[in-house]
């Protein structure tokens, strides 16, 4: 009877939408560009340490000295290789704010999920926790449980982690709560799906979308929210990430000291990366919308 | 008889938020207000109406995804308002539902086999990927769709005359017995409607299906069904044969339907003015609540609400005065 | 035979899109005209640029897409394609004005019926407040709606009376002509019925000329004067209700009749049109409707048929017909 008039496809060639949407932020001007940083630092922290000349703890010149052959960066105040540092750094940096996304997204999509979908009761105790979480201050109680739990790169991974998924999981439930009342959901139920069928199979890759998009982003929220625990003397000072560069920088007096290449690395890092995931981020919106007016 | 579907005193009454005034009265939507009737094995039954007369609230509950706030139905002899679990499921697999609009009943990231072949996962008619792919590829062949490129296309690559066969596709899957049809074709381009509802009547006859279709366009429902089922705020006005119906209505507003439903050819003459509009479903006038828009009125009619009576042994109407009419 | 010049005449219109996949040609040659106090429907289905050809009559068409040829004549004697921008701003909503499709959805929901009848009023006229009220009240009542109502807000009024209220505000100007996109397409068949009555009766009451845009053959059967039926962004059959209904010519009409549940014979199948329309950024060579046509010959892969005139009054664009 009536051939399909739509674009043809064969048996076994699927258009991804991942591929095509991969290929839209390329095309972004923006978008490129935050790729391109962020592929520039996942390269140094995954191949950094591997090229970095010196360990990055060890005392190996003398302090304050300026960038040169041997020190493509300086050294720090107490004769560390800065370069070194910023390289083995990047790892932990990067390594705490993807745990700390992938964490928020599994947490607050799985909460936000469960309560659109099953509503009422269930509903109600899990956004109110939610809530809950959301209204605390979260930085000085941040700062109180990295006290108490101590000092250690997977605390902070926590802590981060505990106040990000509540913005996610807000999200995610408002996003299910229009895709559920829509006809293909009634269909599958109609088809005899059962709730968990319905949540993960259905409904979950119509919001999976706009999860992604903010679990990008919330990479973000957690870098500089590491930093900032860094910052203020909480991080792990054995697993230096660029936040606790800083914090040595600030107590050391780098400022005082014209140790700028001290500071200027890793701020410079932490806000290249931000811009770079907030670039991807404006191309993620910009795409979105062209796709729903043509849908 | 043991009927095939039968409902009694079905009410589905939603309730309406009174925000932050907690003295306002309790309102609810009375989207079905106390509707009874029967379809037999094999039969079309025609459920018309406009907006806010409930046929779509009464299809959703036959085809348990809204619950109702009272009556009863049953399928077979079994009551299908209380099934769960494992028995909801055996009863799915024997009435099944066909949505109104073609391009939001599909899930947008699914592919076509993957889509009709969900129920033949969920039942496990098919027990590997390459016999869902075969059984997927002869059902979309009965609904005109048998082409191997159709299986992993995506719902926006098709038009709205594919997706609904798709829909169909999916909803036959499982040899069902009754299908329920919301306004399947009021979304489609007119040339296309005809294709679908051929379609339909040839699966009806080669499958033995019953269809409650539900439908706002009185021509389609002339064409599809053997009997209809006139609805209006919630209760059924007028019941019997469409032959009947469609030449020597009785009620009043069946009345006023078929002069304000457009017909190419001679006019009618003038049966009955059309009148007014469709209250809120949630101030429903009292009495017959037809009656603020009905040129035969009388105090009665305001006070007292008409039964679903018959006139005949096939043809009820809920009208005090369907006798001056016959 | 009347002397005086037609209300509107479109003249080889032509109206494309720019996509991604290339030029998509919505309105592509289209020539009608429009008698005084005369309703046209012009009919057809989704996408075959009925609702494109309305925006172009009143220059509404926004890029990516762009009014590339023709020519839009008003009453003899106002182009309106090279109007400049103040004189076009007195030919809208003055002579001729829209119902756009949707609209009575789009009021404004924050603003009281009335006063956004009034605002389209002093859109375009300066006029003092009281002969304003006076004016939005006459306009409610020539709709059918009471006066007082015009305090209302949107969702107090009926989906029937926010039609008629959408009506009223374009009516505001006392317009010639009146573009009507699918006015009637999401209301109940009753309501619709009211609605079209309305519109007759304004047809004979105030002189008013309509182009009706709809796909609702049937509707149009009871209510237009004459039907232009448009396929793949070109009219192919222009004929007076009646003839249109009772003899149609071109394939597609005869096609689209036939396939009406409304006038099905009892115990026949519908006809259904086998294909779907062309994609407009590709369409073939020849004449467009061919792959869907019954009566296709050779002559109809190579040359695009022209809209010529069969008689007074009628026009076909089919191989077939005007041989």
């Amino acid at each position: 009877m009536s051939r399909s008039t739509g674009t043809p496809g064969t048996k076994r060639k699927r258009e991804l939408g991942i591929v095509t949407f991969a290929l839209d932020v390329w095309n972004h001007k923006r978008g490129r560009i935050g790729v391109l940083i962020v592929a520039f630092f996942v390269g140094l922290a995954l191949f950094g340490p591997l090229i970095s000349p010196y360990n990055p703890y060890a005392f190996v010149a003398r302090p304050y000295l300026q960038p040169s052959v041997e020190h493509l960066l300086g050294t720090d105040g107490i004769g560390r290789d800065l370069l070194s540092q910023l390289l083995w750094g990047s790892r932990i940096t990067l390594l705490i704010g993807f745990v700390v996304a992938v964490s928020v997204i599994i947490v607050g999509s799985a909460v936000g999920l469960a309560a659109a979908y099953y509503g009422g009761l269930i509903d109600e105790l899990l956004m109110r926790f939610t809530d809950e979480l959301m209204v605390l201050p979260s930085l000085p109680l941040m700062i109180w449980l990295a006290t108490m739990l101590g000092q250690n790169m997977w605390n902070t991974i926590l802590v981060l982690a505990i106040f990000g998924w509540p913005s996610m999981a807000r999200m995610v439930r408002s996003e299910t709560l229009s895709i559920k009342n829509r006809p293909f959901v009634d269909a599958a139920r109609v088809s005899g799906a059962g709730d968990l069928s319905l949540m993960t199979r259905i409904i979950l890759p119509n919001v999976a979308p706009l999860i992604v998009a903010n679990g990008i982003l919330s990479i973000i929220g957690a870098i500089l929210g590491e930093a900032s625990l860094s910052f203020l003397g909480l991080g792990d000072p054995f697993n230096m990430s660029w936040g606790t560069i800083l914090y040595f920088a600030q107590i050391e007096g780098a400022f005082y000291n014209n140790g700028w290449a001290w500071i200027l690395a890793p701020g410079l890092s932490i806000a290249s990366i931000g811009m770079a995931i907030t670039f991807i981020g404006t191309a993620i919106t910009d795409i979105a919308n062209p796709r729903l007016r043509s849908a | 008889m043991s009927s095939f579907l039968s409902v009694k005193d079905l009410f589905v009454h939603f309730p309406v938020s009174r925000g932050l005034n907690v003295f306002a009265k309790r309102r609810s939507v009375r989207a079905v207000d106390g509707v009874s009737f029967e379809v037999a094995k094999e039969e079309t039954l025609a459920l018309v109406g406009e907006s806010g007369s409930g046929k779509t609230t009464t299809g959703r509950v036959l085809a348990r995804l809204t619950d109702p706030t009272g009556g009863s139905a049953t399928f077979e002899g079994v009551d299908i308002l209380k099934l769960r679990g494992k028995d909801l499921k055996e009863y799915r697999k024997k009435v099944q539902m066909i949505f109104q609009d073609p391009y939001e009943s599909l899930n947008p990231r699914s592919t076509i086999v993957d889509q009709v072949g969900l129920p033949l996962s969920v039942f496990g008619m098919a027990k590997s990927k390459s016999e869902k792919e075969e059984i997927v590829l002869s059902l979309l062949g009965k609904v005109g769709l048998g082409y191997a490129d159709f299986l992993y296309k995506y719902p926006h690559q098709l038009s709205g005359g594919e997706r609904q066969r798709v829909s169909i596709a999916r909803a036959i899957a499982t040899n069902p017995e009754l299908v329920v049809a919301d306004e399947p074709v009021s979304m489609l381009d007119v040339s296309v409607r005809a294709g679908v509802l051929n379609l339909m009547q040839d699966l009806a006859d080669a499958y033995r299906l019953s269809y409650l279709f539900i439908t706002h366009d009185l021509s389609v429902a002339k064409y599809m069904s053997r009997r209809i089922a006139v609805m209006y705020l919630g209760k059924i006005f007028e019941l019997g044969p469409t032959a009947e119906i469609m030449s020597k209505p009785y009620h009043p507003y069946t009345r006023m339907l078929l002069e304000a439903t457009p017909k190419i050819g001679p006019k009618s003459a003038g049966e009955i003015a059309v009148r007014g509009e469709i209250p809120s479903s949630i101030d429903i006038p009292p009495g017959c609540r037809f009656h603020p828009r009905c040129p035969y009125a009388t105090d009665i009619c305001k006070s007292q609400i008409p039964p679903l009576r018959d006139l005949t042994k096939v043809h009820s109407v809920a009208c005090h005065w369907a006798e001056r009419f016959v | 035979m009347t002397a005086q010049p037609p209300e509107l005449e479109v003249s080889d219109l032509k109206v494309s899109f720019m996509a991604r996949r290339g030029e998509v040609k919505a309105v592509d040659d289209v020539s009608f005209q429009v008698a005084r106090g005369e309703i046209m429907g012009l009919a057809g289905e989704s996408g075959c640029g009925k609702s494109t050809t309305g925006l172009a009559v009143m220059r509404l068409i926004k890029p990516p897409g762009k009014i590339k040829e023709g020519k839009v004549v008003f009453e003899g004697d106002t182009d309106v394609l090279s109007l400049a921008e103040e004189q076009l701003r007195l030919f809208r909503w003055k002579k001729v004005s829209m119902v756009f499709q949707g609209a009575m959805n789009s009021l404004n929901p924050v603003m009281t019926v009335g006063s956004q009848i009034a605002e389209a009023i002093n859109a375009h006229e300066r006029v003092g407040d009281k002969e304003v009220q006076e004016r939005v009240a006459r306009l409610l009542e020539q709709v059918g709606i009471d006066a007082p109502r015009a305090r209302d807000y949107p969702h107090e009024f009926s989906g029937g009376m926010r039609q008629r209220a959408v009506i009223a505000m374009a009516l505001a100007l006392n317009p010639d002509l009146l573009i009507a996109d699918e006015p009637t397409t999401a209301l109940d068949v009753v309501v619709q019925k009211q609605i079209l009555d309305l519109m007759i009766d304004m047809q004979r009451r105030l002189g008013l000329s309509m182009i009706f845009i709809t796909h609702d053959l049937v509707a149009l059967s009871e209510f237009s004067d004459k039907v232009s039926v448009m396929y793949a962004g070109r009219i192919v059959e222009v004929a007076a209700t009646r003839d249109l209904y009772e003899e149609p010519l071109h394939p597609y009409t005869q096609g689209l009749l036939e396939s009406l549940a409304g006038i099905a014979t009892p115990g026949k199948k519908l006809w259904s049109i086998p294909g779907a329309p062309p994609d407009l950024a590709s369409i073939p060579k020849g004449c467009r409707f061919r792959a869907r046509c019954r009566y296709a010959f050779d002559r109809c892969a190579v040359e695009e048929p022209e809209l010529l005139k069969v008689k007074d009054g009628r026009a076909v664009a089919c191989h077939l017909v005007n041989r």
